[in-house]
C-alpha cells in the first residue's frame, strides 16, 4: 500500500496508532479495573489505574441480584437462532442470486438491499405492528424474527459476493456427476463456503447481542428481557450508585460475545478477505 | 452404443449467435478433438452435448435418445475440466466415489470401481490427499479417475492439459490416448493446440466462429485442408502462403507469377479466375529444402534463426508475408545471411482468394519455370 521510509514516520505512525489502540482500549480498560474495585477505591477523589486488590464483589451482586444470568440466556439464545437462520437464509437466497438465472433476478436482489437503506428505527415501525398481528410481540422468536429482518439483506449480500467467486465448473462436475441442486449446495457449496458462512453468522450475532432498541421496543416483559435493555434499565437511570455493579455486569454480558469472537476469529478473518485473493 | 449426432445445433447468448446451426456425426468409440482457436465455440459446443448449456436450437442425440433437454447426469457422460474442479474440501477418494455416491450406488461397487480406477491411473498412494497437497499432474489424473469410475458411454474434455506444463502435457497426452484404446469408449476432447488435436484424435473437427471448417482425420486434415484458415491452423509451425498473380487461366491450367517474377503453369481447373487476380500458395515449413534442388527457389533473407537442435527454424519476410523454413540442423544460419531454399510443387496448395483450396485436376503437375 505505502511504504514509510525514515525513522521519522514510521514513529509518527506508530504514535498516530497507539493513539487509537488508546482511544478504543481505555474505556474497556477502565470499566474492567473498575469492576475489580471496592466501592471505597472506586469513589476515591483520586482514580487509581489499576485496582489496588481484586474486588470480586460487584460481579457476585451483579449475578446475584436482579435477572442478568435470564437476560444473558434470552440474549443468548436470540442471538444464537437468529445468526444461524439468518445465515442459512442468507447461504440460500445468496446461492440463488450468484448461480441461478431466472426473471427479475436483479430487481429482487435490488429490493432486499433496499430494505437496508431505512435506519433501523425506521424498520421497527413495520415490524412492530406486523408482530402485534401474529401475538408476537414480547415474545423470543417475535425478537428472533426482527434480528433476521434486519440482518438478512447484508448477510445476502455477503453471501452472494462470496458464491459469485466460486468457480462455476465446480458445481458443473457436481451436476454431471449427478448430484441435484440441492445436494449441490450441501455436500459440496456449502462445506467450502464455511469461512462466508461464519462471517455471516458472527455478523449477525453480534448485531443482536448489542441490539438495544428492538428489544426494548419489542420485549416488554422481565422474563424475555435480554441483557443490553436489562444492564440500562437497572444501571442506567438517576438512582443508581452501583457503578461496579454495572461495570461487572457489563463485562459478563460482553464476555459471549468475545469467546465467540475469539473462537472463531480464523474463520471470520478468512471470510472477510477470501474474496481479495483467488 | 454411444453414438453422437448434433442437428443444425444453434446457440445464442441474447441476441448474439456463437454457434450457427452445426452438424456432426460422432461414431461409438471414437477419439474426436474439436480444435479451433480462442472464441471458435468448440467449448461451447461441448458443453451443449454435456448438457451444461442450453441449445437454442436444433437437437443433440446420444445413442438412440434426443438428449437435447436432459439434464447432464442423464446423458451418460463423465467431464474433464480445464480447471479440473475437484471438489476441494473432499480426499482424492471421495472426489472419485462422489458421483456413485450421490446417485445411490452400493457401497461395494463404488469401493471396487474407484479402487479399479486407482490402478488404472496409479492413485492408490494418493487416496487420502486432498487436491490442494497434488501436483498439477496428479489433480488432472484424479479428474480423469473422477470420470472413469462412473463408466460412462462418453467422455468430455474441455482443454484438460492447458493448466500443465510442457513435459506433463506430453505425458498426460499419451495416457489419455493409452485409456480411449483400453476403455473403447466415445471421447471428446476440446482444444486449442493442434498438436493435441493432431496426436490424439481418430476424428478432428475444425471450428471458427461458431461453423466447422472441417471434418477428417488427422492426416486429411494436413494433406487436404479446405481453405487457407484450417491449411493455417493444422501443422507447426503454420502453413506459409505466398502471394501469386494469375497472368491466364483456362480450363486446364492456371498460369501464375510469383513476387520474384517466377512464372509457373500449375494443371489446375481454373474457368472462375481472371487475370490479374491474387492467389495464395502454401507450403509447409517442412517442405522446405536447402538449395535449388527442388521446383521452386526461393532467396531468403534470414530474419531470425532458431537452432533447436534437432530442427532450425529460420523465420523471414517474403513479398509481405512471414515465412517460417524447417531447416537443416547441421548447418548454423546467421541473421542477415541470403541463402535459398527450395520446394516442390507436389508439396503445395493452391487457394482462392476466398481462402478456398483449388482441386488440382491431375496429381501431377506441369511445371514451368521460367524468370521474366
Amino acid at each position: 500500500m505505502f511504504e514509510l521510509r525514515s525513522w521519522q514516520a514510521k514513529a509518527g505512525f506508530m504514535a498516530l496508532l497507539l493513539l487509537i489502540a488508546f482511544f478504543l482500549f481505555f474505556p474497556v480498560y477502565w470499566a474492567l479495573s473498575s469492576a475489580f474495585k471496592g466501592n471505597g477505591e472506586l469513589y476515591q477523589m483520586d482514580p487509581t489505574l489499576f485496582p489496588n486488590d481484586f474486588y470480586l464483589g460487584h460481579f457476585m451482586t451483579a449475578i446475584s441480584e436482579g435477572n442478568l444470568l435470564l437476560q444473558l440466556k434470552n440474549s443468548l439464545l436470540t442471538s444464537t437462532s437468529s445468526a444461524l437462520l439468518n445465515a442459512a437464509l442468507a447461504s440460500l437466497a445468496g446461492y440463488s442470486f450468484a448461480k441461478f438465472e431466472y426473471p427479475a433476478k436483479k430487481p429482487l436482489m435490488l429490493l432486499i438491499l433496499s430494505a437496508q437503506m431505512f435506519p433501523f428505527g425506521v424498520l421497527l415501525i413495520s415490524i412492530y405492528p406486523m408482530l402485534q398481528a401474529v401475538n408476537l410481540l414480547d415474545t423470543k422468536l417475535g425478537l428472533t424474527i426482527s434480528y433476521i429482518v434486519f440482518a438478512l439483506p447484508v448477510s445476502t449480500y455477503m453471501m452472494y459476493s462470496y458464491f459469485k467467486q466460486l468457480p462455476n465448473e465446480l458445481i458443473e462436475a457436481a451436476k454431471v456427476d449427478g448430484a441435484s441442486n440441492l445436494k449441490i449446495f450441501y455436500r459440496i457449496v456449502m462445506p467450502i463456503s464455511f469461512p462466508a458462512f461464519i462471517t455471516v453468522t458472527l455478523y449477525a450475532f453480534m448485531w443482536s447481542w448489542n441490539d438495544l432498541l428492538y428489544s426494548m421496543t419489542l420485549i416488554t416483559s422481565e422474563e424475555n428481557r435480554t441483557v443490553g435493555p436489562g444492564l440500562l434499565l437497572r444501571y442506567i437511570n438517576e438512582n443508581n450508585s452501583d457503578w461496579g455493579g454495572a461495570m461487572a455486569a457489563s463485562f459478563l454480558a460482553a464476555a459471549p460475545v468475545v469467546v465467540v469472537f475469539a473462537l472463531l476469529q480464523k474463520q471470520f478473518i478468512g471470510g472477510v478477505t477470501s474474496g481479495a485473493v483467488k | 452404443m454411444a453414438d453422437v449426432k448434433l442437428e443444425k445445433v444453434i446457440k445464442r447468448f441474447g441476441k448474439v449467435e456463437t454457434i450457427h446451426g452445426i452438424d456432426l456425426d460422432i461414431k461409438h468409440g471414437e477419439f474426436v478433438v474439436f480444435v479451433g482457436p480462442s472464441g471458435c465455440g468448440k467449448s461451447t459446443l461441448l458443453r451443449m452435448i454435456a448438457g451444461l448449456e442450453e441449445v437454442t436450437e436444433g437437437e443433440v442425440y446420444i445413442g438412440d435418445n434426443r438428449v437435447t433437454n436432459w439434464q447432464p447426469s442423464k446423458r451418460e457422460i463423465a467431464m474433464v475440466f480445464q480447471s479440473y474442479a475437484l471438489y476441494p474440501h473432499m480426499s482424492v477418494r471421495q472426489n472419485m466415489s462422489f458421483g456413485l455416491e450421490v446417485t445411490g450406488q452400493p457401497k461395494a461397487l463404488i469401493e471396487q470401481r474407484v479402487a479399479e480406477a486407482a490402478r488404472i491411473l496409479k492413485l492408490d498412494e494418493l487416496f487420502e490427499r486432498k487436491p490442494k497437497e497434488l501436483s498439477g499432474g496428479q489433480r488432472q489424473r484424479v479428474a480423469i479417475g473422477r470420470t472413469i469410475v462412473r463408466q460412462p458411454e462418453i467422455f468430455l474434455f474441455d482443454e484438460p492439459l492447458s493448466n500443465l506444463d510442457a513435459e506433463l502435457r506430453v505425458q498426460m497426452r499419451i495416457e489419455i490416448s493409452k485409456l480411449h484404446e483400453q476403455l473403447g469408449n466415445t471421447m471428446i476432447y476440446v482444444t486449442h493446440d493442434q498438436v493435441e488435436a493432431m496426436t490424439m484424435a481418430d476424428k478432428i473437427v475444425v471450428l471458427r466462429d461458431g461453423i466447422i471448417e472441417q471434418v477428417g482425420t488427422p492426416l486429411e486434415l494436413y494433406h487436404q485442408p479446405v481453405n487457407k484458415f484450417v491449411a493455417g491452423f493444422i501443422g507447426s509451425p503454420k502453413m506459409n502462403f505466398l502471394p501469386v498473380t494469375v497472368l491466364s487461366a483456362n480450363k486446364n491450367e492456371i498460369k501464375v507469377i510469383l513476387h520474384d517474377g517466377q512464372q509457373l503453369s500449375l494443371n489446375y481447373d481454373g474457368r472462375t479466375l481472371n487475370e490479374g487476380d491474387k492467389l495464395s500458395l502454401g507450403i509447409r515449413p517442412e517442405h522446405f529444402s536447402s538449395g535449388n534442388s527442388a521446383d521452386i527457389s526461393l532467396d531468403v533473407n534470414i530474419d531470425v534463426a532458431e537452432h533447436l537442435g534437432g530442427t532450425t527454424y529460420i523465420y523471414s519476410d517474403i513479398a509481405g508475408q512471414a515465412v517460417t523454413i524447417e531447416a537443416d540442423s547441421d548447418v548454423v544460419f546467421e541473421r542477415g545471411e541470403i541463402k535459398t531454399f527450395s520446394f516442390h510443387l507436389s508439396r503445395c496448395h493452391l487457394f482462392a482468394a476466398d481462402g478456398r483450396r483449388m482441386e488440382a485436376i491431375a496429381e501431377v503437375r506441369v511445371v514451368e519455370k521460367a524468370v521474366a
